[in-house]
């Protein structure tokens, strides 16, 4: 297809300011992409394409398991494009583009693995069709802008052009029923040996038999509407899984993940009737959260779909880690320093967190460092997710201090109290910098610092003098 | 005291679920009833001190219709008689005469209030909230895909917009206050955030002065954030 003038005019403009502010050390991750779709609006539909294109969407996990889709891409020695580095909008996937491609638009690349704002799907995929989205699940988030799970629900499923393969989590009756007619392609994570269902989350997005609206009646539920169900009252049931974890020790790391082949693959002669798995093989995990255990496996299908064996994948396994913005784990004079994203505005992220620390062995000090100290003036937020977060989670015997920093350090405080958390475990420091000192380390085997991705910098000083004062004790 | 929570299992979409939360230390001794969709509604069949019911999907408000239409005349005369409803975000609209989609189409409301909305699917709006009702400064924020219209200009509101949304873009009016029913799409949670109209709405619900849970703390929280809207560099 011939590409209008105005096409090159925007590559070559946003080719030039993506090299200047790359000189100048900035990021590049948003304004070329504005400025060149200023220039073109159309530019994601004229520029050249890698040869397979994979995007990964939903509320949770989509960074992690992009990344990982990423490393084992590369480790599969496949080239790729991707916005690892960058934002997930509309301006940042045209960004990534004018970073990847040749002066005249030229796309050299295998794959390309782009992880996309839901919200922004309507204008990404009206302009380039992925062969591939997989949408790790949907629930509720930053109400100010996504508002609630269906509305999210509908964006995508009027976004997402028909014939694009969904690799979808069974396990969320939301985003498993996202364009019935497409190919798609499910995983499913049952219950592990030893696992506690937790069926009193505070928030479940989906609670009814989205056929009839009765009552669902669970199989299990993992965590908010995550599970398995079937309706009594017409006989719908949670989608059988395409892939699913046999068998896992989150403590050992490991986990053993099958292709299984449905009833009708078996009918058509394609597998042995007698035997439903396909393949099967033993991963290595990054980390022993179990939403990361949920994104290996929603990597896991996709890169099957792209010819990469679960074998391969399993062996390389070991190599792909969970980036440090997300997770880090630093042991120091007999303590553990444990930094987690808790991300802001999202109440399942951030009690999927709780549930987390709360699991881990030893006495604990939880910091919630993911509300900032201030934004100046400028009004970002809409706070009433902090009242749906589960501090209940947080009310725990193991669990001795709770600090609560930041602007909303009260609003924090007020939840903990209305979850029952006894008031004297309960610390107010609006101040970061006054944090680490208020840590009762005599009293705890793990501090916990929450974060959020807009407290990085400040969670990590604060960690630091976290480990600095450990160290000093020991 | 009965408190009535309609379909809190899909109706608790910005945080109200801490508002339920503070009912219920608020009310220890209250008996609360949670109505699930496909349920008749307690209050329709005998009396109730307080019906509640908050923020719904555009999807659940249609179920919600279709549910309570055949009650529209109880809920009618529940209104008349003065049992307490506090039904918030777009749980209001419910009771309007009709909810304008995007592309012109109508939904008929239950038609007890004179107030329409208009919904804009592609342009939600969001604000930070700070109002007055009767003396009190009232705080919180508004996050919705639409606005609301008086059919009849006369009808009394819930409270002055000071900063933030009002009804509409136009309006410096918000919600509806009808006898005991009070309709707000100020989101919070409402109630957890405001503490001063709590004491005194709880007290005329109760029928004697209340004791807040954790007031200090919801107190200093109410404070700050007073202090953070009255300032007209804070952003809306």
């Amino acid at each position: 297809m011939a590409k209008p003038l105005r096409f090159y005019l925007a590559q070559w403009t946003g080719k030039a300011v993506y090299s200047v502010m790359k000189l100048l050390g900035r990021n590049a991750t948003h304004f070329p992409g504005m400025l060149a779709l200023k220039i073109d609006p159309q530019y994601l539909k004229h520029v050249g394409k890698p040869e397979t294109i994979v995007c990964i969407t939903g509320t949770n996990g989509k960074t992690t398991t992009a990344n990982m889709i990423g490393d084992q891409v590369a480790l599969a020695e496949k080239t790729y494009m991707h916005n690892r580095f960058g934002s997930n909008t509309m301006d940042g996937i045209v960004s990534s583009f004018i970073g990847f491609t040749t002066v005249g638009g030229a796309c050299p690349y295998e794959l390309g693995v782009l992880e996309i704002d839901e919200r922004s799907a309507l204008r990404i995929f009206a302009q380039m069709t992925p062969d591939y989205l997989v949408v790790t699940n949907l629930f509720r988030d930053s109400y100010a802008r996504n508002a609630h799970a269906d509305y999210i629900f509908a964006i995508l499923n009027e976004a997402v052009p028909d014939g694009t393969t969904m690799v979808l989590n069974y396990d969320d009756l939301i985003s498993s029923a996202l364009k019935p007619d497409n190919p798609r392609v499910g995983i499913s994570l049952p219950l592990l040996e030893g696992e506690i269902e937790d069926r009193n989350s505070r928030i479940k997005d989906l609670v009814n038999c989205p056929v009839c609206h009765h009552e669902l009646t669970p199989d299990f539920i993992r965590y908010n509407h995550i599970g398995r169900y079937h309706c009594e009252n017409c006989g719908f049931k949670s989608p059988e899984p395409d892939f699913r974890v046999t068998t896992a020790d989150l403590n050992l790391r490991r986990a053993t993940i099958s292709h299984v082949a449905k009833a009708a693959e078996q009918a058509a002669g394609h597998v042995d009737s007698a035997d439903t798995v396909v393949e099967t093989a033993e991963f290595t995990l990054s980390t022993n959260n179990i939403v990361d255990l949920y994104n290996l496996l929603s990597a896991t299908a996709l890169l099957s779909q792209l010819g990469i064996s679960l074998e391969q994948q399993a062996a390389r396994s070991a190599k792909v880690a969970v980036v440090a913005s997300r997770y880090a784990d630093v042991t120091v004079g007999g303590k553990r320093v444990l930094t987690v994203l808790a991300k802001a505005c999202n109440p399942i992220a951030s009690s999927r967190t709780f549930d987390f620390v709360r699991k881990e062995p030893g006495t604990k000090c939880v910091i919630l460092a993911n509300s900032e100290l201030k934004k100046g003036n400028h009004n970002l937020e809409n706070i009433a997710w902090i009242y749906d977060n589960d501090f209940s989670y947080l009310n725990d015997s193991d669990i001795k201090q709770i600090i609560c920093c930041g602007k909303r350090y009260l609003d924090f405080a007020f939840c903990l109290a209305l979850a029952g958390v006894p008031e004297e475990k309960i610390k107010l420091e609006e101040d970061f910098a006054r944090v680490p000192a208020a840590v009762n380390l005599a009293e705890v085997d793990t501090v916990c610092v929450l974060k959020d991705l807009d407290t990085e910098t400040i969670s990590r000083e604060m960690s630091a003098k976290i480990q600095k004062r450990i160290l000093e004790a020991s | 005291m009965i408190i009535e929570f309609l379909y809190p299992d899909q109706a608790n979409l910005f945080g109200e679920l801490g508002d339920m939360d503070y009912l219920r230390q608020l009310f220890p001794e209250a008996q609360f009833v949670t109505t699930k969709l496909t349920d008749t509604p307690l209050f329709v069949r005998e009396p109730v001190d307080l019906v509640f019911l908050a923020p719904m999907s555009e999807r659940t408000q249609e179920l919600v219709l279709d549910q309570l239409r055949p009650h529209t005349e109880a809920i009618r005369k529940a209104i008349q008689k003065r049992v307490h409803f506090l039904w918030l975000g777009n749980a209001l609209e419910i009771l309007g005469t009709y909810i304008e989609n995007d592309d012109g189409t109508r939904i008929e409301g239950l038609g007890i209030f004179p107030i329409h909305a208009k919904r804009q699917m592609l342009k939600r709006l969001s604000s930070v909230f700070l109002g007055s009702c009767e003396g009190i400064e009232i705080v919180g924020a508004k996050a919705q895909f639409t606005q609301q219209f008086l059919d009849n200009p006369e009808f009394p509101t819930f409270c002055h917009v000071k900063r933030g949304l009002g009804l509409n873009q136009e309006s410096d009016r918000e919600g509806i206050h009808y006898r005991n029913f009070i309709g707000t799409s100020i989101l919070g949670p409402f109630l957890i955030l405001n503490p001063p109209f709590v004491e005194k709405w709880a007290a005329a619900l109760a029928g004697r002065p209340v004791t807040l849970p954790f007031a200090d703390l919801g107190y200093q929280a109410y404070e700050k954030r007073v202090k953070e809207l009255r300032d007209p560099k804070t952003t809306l």
